[in-house]
Parts: structure tokens; sequence; C-alpha cells
């Protein structure tokens, strides 16, 4: 373990956060099908309270800020806000879907607010497949524009895409265009319910049949993870760092233990510091205890249980109950277990198969 | 490199205002920008690191240092100057 695991341990263990993400708004100039954000049409947080929850969450010790949305570059005092968090020395990470970045937005990225990394979601190789989702024209030339201009300053760009039918037969060439754009891309296989519970985003993913050959050797060359990693639920001590190593807060300042799992801890700007309700949260308190039940249960009780990349969210917005196996991670888990002990039957016949004995860590980022 | 600290410690050294950190439990935690490069200080490092504000030299810093820890004052100025160094050679430091 190197230091910054063992920090990462330390704060994990002790419940304190390193990581936030802030919705700064749910305005955004795209109107992507499947959206998990839902609106409520409350007022948003203006600038000095922005800057206020910024404080606290500062205050509280957290090092790592996702600024996020909707799109966050519509706000038109993001500079603001991003050069307040820098003054707070955060290390920030921005969420946006590139369309506003042009060279000028990208110099001053590069120069006033120094993000470790831009995280943009990337839903095709080509305009048609990309703009499909996004539903706006010129998106796509944007979008590769925009990492362009970020790249050529140096700034780290992670395209991010979610595996859908309309992108899932060109995730090659995807991934050909991060590596001539000098980005990095990372492809999630997973399509989440919206945050109210609407179903609805799940029919945009990827059928079975594609996601059995996702798992399989014909995309090794395009996957992440080569080898599906095992989780060992015996060393576990939690399904993942809920409650523990992050929140998210929304535009309206309201503060969950999870991007994923909107319970609502408190109000940011109702409470005189993050501190005081992080120890003393029932909802914190009921996460933390859900998120340590369910590999001595739900991944315990089921025959995919080590390859299951359970989220307690997700599970909660299908059914209703944090803690039921739902059928998306089920059927993941199917397919990453297939595709595990096939190799694995390679590697016992002596072919030599790199990363098969890996675990998850013990805790979760 | 541009950033070198002088021999004599004439030109205060300071943090990089662009990289993120936060002290737990004694113990910074810095982020860089370019190169998402993370490093994470000891008690002493992560002290060294709080007086990095550009108002003291590496001699002054030293001093502190070896009267907080209880070192040799020779001793602490060697060994502030070494980590001065490295955290400037990582681009942890002010380019002045």
């Amino acid at each position: 373990m190197n230091p910054y695991q063992a920090m990462i341990a330390r704060n994990w263990k002790a419940a304190t956060p390193y990581s936030a993400l802030f919705e700064l708004t749910y305005i955004c100039n795209h109107a992507c099908s499947f959206c998990y954000n839902c609106p409520t049409g409350e007022k948003e947080l203006n600038t000095e309270q922005v800057f206020e929850a910024l404080r606290k969450i500062a205050d509280f010790g957290v090092l790592f800020i996702t600024l996020s949305g909707g799109e966050p570059l519509c706000r038109k005092d993001f500079f603001a806000i991003a050069a307040e968090a820098q003054r707070l020395h955060f290390a920030i990470r921005i969420y946006t879907n590139g369309y506003l970045i042009d060279e000028a937005v990208a110099e001053r990225l590069a120069k006033e607010v120094h993000p470790f990394e831009m995280e943009i979601s990337l839903h095709g190789a080509r305009p048609e497949s990309h703009e499909a989702l996004t539903r706006v024209p010129g998106s796509f030339v944007k979008l590769v524009a925009g990492v362009r201009a970020l790249r050529k300053r140096g700034i780290k760009v992670l395209l991010k895409t979610p595996i859908t039918k309309l992108n899932m037969n060109e995730l090659r060439e995807m991934r050909a265009l991060a590596e001539d754009l000098g980005a990095e891309i990372h492809f999630d296989p997973v399509v989440t319910p919206k945050d109210d519970g609407d179903q609805e985003p799940l029919q945009m993913g990827a059928d079975e049949e594609f996601m059995k050959r996702w798992w399989s050797d014909e995309f090794l060359d395009v996957r992440e993870e080569k080898v599906p990693m095992r989780r060992d639920d015996k060393e576990i001590a939690a399904v993942c760092g809920v409650g523990r190593s992050g929140f998210a807060v929304d535009p309206y300042g309201n503060i969950y233990p999870c991007v994923q799992w909107r319970r609502k801890v408190a109000n940011i700007l109702e409470i005189p510091s993050l501190r005081d309700v992080w120890k003393g949260s029932t909802v914190l308190a009921e996460v933390r205890r859900v998120a340590e039940e369910i590999p001595r249960t739900t991944l315990k009780n089921s025959d995919v249980g080590e390859f299951t990349a359970f989220c307690a969210g997700v599970a909660w917005l299908q059914t209703g109950d944090p803690t039921r196996m739902y059928h998306q991670a089920e059927l993941t888990a199917r397919f990453r277990k297939k595709a595990y002990l096939e190799l694995k039957a390679r590697s016992d016949a002596g072919e030599v198969i790199e990363g098969l004995d890996n675990v998850f860590e013990k805790c979760a980022e | 490199m541009g950033e070198m600290i002088g021999p004599d410690g004439s030109r205060p050294p300071r943090r990089n205002p662009t990289a993120g950190f936060r002290v737990f439990e004694g113990e910074a935690t810095i982020v860089l920008p370019d190169g998402s490069y993370i490093k994470v200080l000891n008690e002493t490092g992560s002290r060294i690191w709080d007086l990095l504000d550009g108002s003291r030299g590496v001699k002054e810093i030293a001093a502190l240092i070896a009267e907080e820890f209880e070192t040799a004052p020779e001793a602490a100025e060697r060994d502030v100057r070494e980590f001065v160094e490295e955290l400037a050679r990582h681009g942890m430091l002010e380019k002045r």
C-alpha cells in the first residue's frame, strides 16, 4: 500500500470524506435522452451560496471536488466559482459535455482553474450517433474541438461513455478517436435510472446479447478490465464508500451520501458545518450500515456475488430496497463470472493470464 | 527548469498556487494539475509545506523545523533544502 492508498484507507476507516461532487446547475445545453437529473424547479444556489458551500466543504477537509451539472459551464459565474474552488486549494475535476469549450474557454481553464482532470461525455464515434443521444446538432464537432483545445494546453481529459444501443457497435472507433485526441476513455456498460426512479433510461442500455459479447474476448482490446475482478467478501468491509469517502451536493444545496443514492442528509446552507452532520446523521449511519451489510448478505447469498458490481443507490432506485439484487447487476455479474471461468480454465491449461488472481481492494473509493 | 531555488535560499520558496492540497491528521496530500501527480507528505514534510508560503527562506524554515521537531539545526537545514529541491523538481513550488 503506497502512502496515497494508506491515506484513502485511513479516511475510509474514519468515515472522513476526501471527495465531493457538486452539481452546480441542472441547466444544460444538451437534451440527452437518458439523463438522470431531475430538476425540481426550486431556485438554484446563487454565486455567494455556492461560495459558502465550497468553504464548508473545504473546511471539512475534502480535497477532490468535481464540478458537475447539468452542464456546469452553462453557469455565467462558472469561472468565479472555479476560481473560488482554486483559492480553497481543491483538486478540481470538471464534468462537462464539452460543448462550450472553445480555444478561449480552454485557455481560461488552463490559466485560471487548473483542473487535474476534465471528464467529458462522449456518446459515439461520429456525429450521427453522438448527436442521436445529445439531440444537439453540431455537438460532436464541438466536443472534438474542445478536447483538442484542452489537450493542446496539457489538460488531462477522460472521455466517459455509457454503452447504449446507439453506440455499442462503434466502441472500437471511439477508443481510436480518444487515442487520436490524446484522451483516455472509460466505457460504462451500465445505464442507470433517473434520480426519481424512472426506469425509462434503461431502455437505452445495450442488450443482453451485446453484454455477453462485451465480457468475452471479442472486446479485450476495448475493455479496461481485461480480467473480470472478483471481490473477496470475507475481506471486504463494505460494498462501497457510500457515507464514508465522499458525498454529493445538488444545485439546491441538498447533501446526499452519493450521486446515485439521493437520500437527503441536510441542506448545506442550513448547517453550520459538515462536520456537525457527518457524524450525527441518521441517514449516513443507515447507508454505512447497509453498505456493510450487502457483502455479508446480498452478495454472499448470490452465486455471482463475488463478480457483482453492486450499487446500493441503483438497487434502491430499481427495487425500493438498497440491499436487493437487481437484474442489471446480476446479469452483468453472470457474464463477468463466465468470462472469468473461461480465462481460469485457460490458465489451468497452462496459458499465462495476467491479473487472474486480482481482487478488489478491501475498501472501495 | 526555471523554478529552482537559489542555493542561499534568498528567494523564498512558495507552494505552487495551482496545486490542490489538504492536511488530514497531520499529513498533507498534494495534487498537481499538470500530470495529476499526487504526493502524500509525512508530518515533517507537511509542516514544511505549510511554511512554504513565500514569506520565509530555507534557513528560516529549517530553524523552525529544528525547534519544533527537536533536531540539530545543521541536519534540519540540509533536510529542508533537499526536501524543497525535491518539491521543486516535481513542480510543487511556484515557478519564480
